[in-house]
């Protein structure tokens, strides 16, 4: 063996690395994670001994202040960092609406073991490694298995909802008191107003109060809303932390009956929509789009399903933030597709359902070649066409179009086009068929897609699950009604809009 | 021009966490080779790692010399494999070549050659990773480590002789 065998092996390990960059691990995990402190230098230490016994005194009396009295800047970091440094907690959340009606949560964290949640009718175990979730037995027979959090602090405190911003805290003396037994002080938190990051306390009338221990370790969190009429202010949602508790092992085992259908939702979802397997992708202004699927349908129009995800080069410059919606889904803020029915030039657009998954936004959507006339002696007359999609039989040309979420929000949309060959005896599918291709693939997750409708003048999103195929059909049937009324050329329409969102 | 480490962990100091991500780039293939050769599992691997890079962060503080994270970072590394270790009840590292006996399949190269690498000198494997893994010039790996060139071509080349030795006397015979 010579040294350029040894060479050109080391080469093929780093081609075929057996695993992946932990960098975007660690840097989520670091954002649960307060700024360490600097320490003081030996040098500045001894300058700081050589001040005298005053000044010394002084400092003391500050430092005394500092760890007793210094209230913690951040709530979302500070009930963090008590959880990180317990071997286990647990935490029981009660949330009360203005009918008085209450819901308990709680959720189990081994430092070992892992995250047990039962909120609402979901439950969830995470061992780290692997994250099982589930609903009430009668609503989802099927469990649904995906990769683990790999922190499971970061986990429990999105899932916990507290304002991550750089919340302001004042010490409320008078609200001190004993909570399971230990002596606490208390908090007022407030956020400012309009914090994005903060569910709770942006609406005046709200408040948030956190009680910590004397191991500066927060124990309780109330959301309280202000009832106007009686001056009082009324808890909405209580959170209580013990922390070092016995929980029985099995607390965090995934036992399930041998009948219990499981779904990988990761395995599945990686496979149906791998970039790597897509039609078409296109580049732009640091997005990548690709099209995972493109179909001919009968009335003339093209079913797509395309995506779009942030380039290594764009998440490196904007890290993207990330957003817990609820147990399945941690929003991670890059980008999404236009999600309201648009028109361009050459084309309608008529989204039909989405999903996001890892910083990923998916789109369904059916695209509407323009087909312009004018209304003469009530009569439909056909006007010169423009553009088309499909302007060589087999190659069509799609309109692909986004706007970035997070720090870049509100900036310029970006978009482009993406060329596809389509055999010309592709499958051509029915407005049923993509109805039931939309339920076929909301089933592979969990959340499920969701389907956007208009009714009564009002966009909604509603779950796909909630909504049948021949609800769906006629829906796309009649948008699609009214999107070809609009190619009608008039006065206020000469040219047909353009990149015009119709419904806003 | 790429940093130092120094450079690094200085401005992670400063409160860069994007340093830090570059940090994280540096060493983690490094890091999970020291990883590896106490979980002999990719997963675990990694997860080791991610909690060390955690740590690393958290107590940067103490690291008294910024040139030294690199080493200092290895034995976090080790440390928490060992105690992921304990916990998945793999207290002891397995066999060499009982665990290529049990993974002959086309990755039995890549244990050998991984195996070979964490016998290395930490100063070796350290080059071997930059140069290799990471796609650092000589030049770059020298301005990383504090080092001259002359001494990085130097232990390069040694850990290569090292390797061709450790590979032909300990995994050929047995591939």
């Amino acid at each position: 063996m010579t040294k350029n065998d040894i060479e050109s092996r080391l080469l093929d390990l780093a081609n075929r690395w057996p695993v992946g960059s932990v960098a975007d691990a660690v840097e989520h995990r670091l954002r649960s994670i307060p700024r360490p402190r600097q320490q003081q230098s030996s040098r500045r230490a001894m300058q700081w001994t050589g001040m005298g016994v005053a000044v010394a005194a002084a400092l003391a009396v500050a430092a005394f202040y500092v760890a007793i009295v210094a209230v913690p800047t951040n709530l979302y970091a500070q009930v963090a960092d008590s959880i990180r440094k317990s071997m286990s907690a647990h935490m029981q959340i009660v949330s009360t609406d203005a009918d008085g009606f209450r819901t308990v949560g709680a959720i189990w964290y081994s430092r070992e073991l892992g995250v047990r949640g039962e909120l609402g009718d979901e439950s969830f175990i995470d061992n780290g490694k692997q994250q099982w979730t589930w609903k009430a037995a009668n609503e989802a027979p099927a469990i649904v298995s995906r990769r683990g959090s790999r922190d499971a602090i970061a986990m429990i405190a999105d899932t916990l909802q507290l304002p991550k911003g750089s919340d302001q805290a004042t010490r409320e003396s008078e609200l001190d008191r004993e909570i399971l037994g230990q002596k606490c002080t208390a908090y007022k938190v407030t956020v400012p107003v309009g914090a994005d990051s903060d569910p709770h306390g942006k609406k005046s009338g709200n408040r948030i109060l956190a009680w910590q221990n004397e191991l500066r370790r927060i124990v309780l969190v109330q959301h309280e809303q202000l009832d106007a009429p009686t001056g009082k202010w009324r808890s909405t949602r209580e959170l209580t932390i013990t922390y070092d508790v016995m929980i029985a092992d099995d607390k965090f085992t995934a036992k399930f009956p041998a009948t219990t259908r499981i779904v990988d939702e990761d395995r599945v979802w990686t496979e149906r929509f791998a970039i790597e397997k897509a039609h078409a992708t296109a580049e732009s202004g640091g997005l990548l789009f690709a099209i995972h699927e493109l179909s001919r349908c009968d009335n003339g129009c093209y079913y797509v399903v395309s995506s779009v995800r942030g380039t290594n080069e764009h998440l490196r410059k904007h890290p993207p933030k990330s957003r817990r919606m609820n147990l399945q889904t941690t929003l991670l803020d890059v980008a999404e597709q236009f999600c309201s029915v648009t028109s361009q030039q050459e084309c309608h657009i008529l989204p039909i359902a989405s999903h996001e998954i890892d910083g990923v936004h998916y789109l369904w959507w059916l695209a509407v070649d323009r087909n312009y006339f004018r209304v003469e002696s009530n009569q439909r007359v056909p006007q010169p066409a423009g553009k088309k999609m499909e302007s060589e039989l087999g190659h069509i040309r799609l309109p692909l179009m986004a706007n970035y979420r997070g720090e870049l929000a509100g900036s310029s949309m970006v978009s482009t086009y993406a060329s596809i060959d389509l055999p010309k005896d592709a499958r051509v599918l029915s407005l049923r068929d993509v109805a039931l291709q939309v339920h076929q693939d909301s089933a592979l997750s969990q959340q499920g897609l969701m389907v956007h409708t208009f009714e009564n003048s009002v966009g909604r999103y509603v779950p796909a699950n909630s909504i049948s195929v021949e609800q769906m059909v006629k829906f796309f049937q009649s948008e699609l009604d009214w999107l070809n009324a609009n190619d009608e050329l008039g006065e206020a329409n000469l040219s047909g809009s353009s990149s015009t969102d119709l419904r806003k | 021009m790429r940093k130092s480490t120094e450079e690094l962990v200085n401005e992670t100091r400063e409160g860069d966490s994007g340093a830090f991500t570059e940090l994280v780039r540096l060493y983690e293939r490094a890091a999970w080779l020291v990883a590896w050769k106490v979980l002999r599992d990719h997963h675990l691997s990694s997860d080791a790692i991610q909690n060390a890079f955690i740590e690393a962060y958290m107590h940067l503080p103490q690291l008294k010399t910024s040139s030294h994270f690199g080493p200092w970072l290895m034995r976090i590394a080790h440390r928490e494999a060992l105690r992921i270790a304990r916990r998945v009840d793999k207290s002891a590292p397995l066999d060499p070549v009982l665990e290529i006996a049990e993974n002959q399949t086309n990755d039995s190269d890549s244990n050998s050659l991984i195996l070979a690498i964490c016998e290395l000198p930490e100063h070796e494997r350290m080059v071997v990773v930059l140069k290799y893994f990471s796609g650092y010039s000589l030049a770059e790996i020298a301005r990383v480590n504090g080092r001259p060139i002359g001494t990085v071509s130097k232990q390069l080349s040694r850990a290569v002789n090292r390797l061709r030795k450790i590979i032909q006397e300990n995994y050929d015979d047995k591939e």
